[in-house]
């Protein structure tokens, strides 16, 4: 459920759905969930009675966000320093290619 | 007690001394640590020696992110640690430590990114929180 928060803002009965519970049922477990600060209640511009739950990534997220995004970043690093000697490589032979001539 | 530890390791054809070097030479670091920024823009200094400072100014998203720390331990060709805070540590300081070992004729990188005592303890208060949330969800969802 709340991986399928992740991807965008949901109402509770698109949020009910696929779990075939009660709309009671699943809007107590939003409080519970919107009371521990991990989601929030964002009402619809369109009609402005009904509302959308967001993620707050900011609590939810603070342990895995930080690896997921030092991770990516880390590994793009590494990832260009790799390309990065390469490319000296390559540089390098085409000087002595030159030398050559 | 839970320890936020994220480790990367990756073989690169090329001399563990070489590599070193291009963590700690200012004009190598920005080549290949910033590839594409606009040298107005990305700002790199490196005071390469142990309790010397570093600051790379790094393009994110449109806003110039400065990315800070002090070099911890410098042993070439095999190990460099160096304290990293960023806007995405909270700039609080956390522990990056890059070893390299040769493999063949080339070498393994294995880099170790750790929160530091304080940010653990907020890490966990955050993860037991949202693990007693899960498993009540999971009671839920069964």
């Amino acid at each position: 459920m709340l991986e399928r928060l992740r991807k965008r803002p949901l109402t509770i009965s698109e949020l009910a759905q696929p779990f075939s519970m009660s709309f009671a049922g699943v809007a107590k477990h939003i409080d519970v969930l919107t009371s521990a600060g991990l989601v929030r209640k964002v009402r619809v511009a369109e009609d402005g009675r009904s509302y959308r739950l967001e993620l707050q990534n900011s609590t939810l997220n603070a342990a895995s966000q930080w690896m997921e995004y030092h991770r990516k970043f880390w590994l793009n690093k590494l990832d260009n320093l790799e390309a990065f000697i390469e490319e000296e490589n390559h540089e390098n032979r085409s000087t002595e290619d030159r030398k050559k001539h | 007690m839970k320890t936020e530890v994220l480790k990367i390791e990756k073989s690169i054809k090329a001399q563990p001394g070489r590599l070193f070097k291009a963590w700690l030479k200012a004009e190598d670091f920005s080549r290949w640590f910033l590839p594409g920024t606009p040298v107005s823009l990305g700002a790199v200094n490196i005071d390469a020696r142990p309790g010397g400072h570093f600051s790379i100014e790094m393009l994110v998203d449109g806003i110039i992110r400065p990315h800070e720390g002090e070099y911890r331990v410098i042993e070439e060709p095999n190990k460099l640690v160096f304290t990293w805070r960023s806007f995405m540590t909270e700039n609080r300081d956390t522990l990056v430590t890059v070893l390299f070992a040769a493999e063949g004729e080339g070498t393994r990188i294995t880099l170790i990114h750790e929160q530091l005592p304080d940010d653990q303890a907020i890490v966990q208060a955050h993860t037991e929180g949202w693990s007693s949330i899960l498993a009540g969800l999971a009671a839920w969802v069964v």
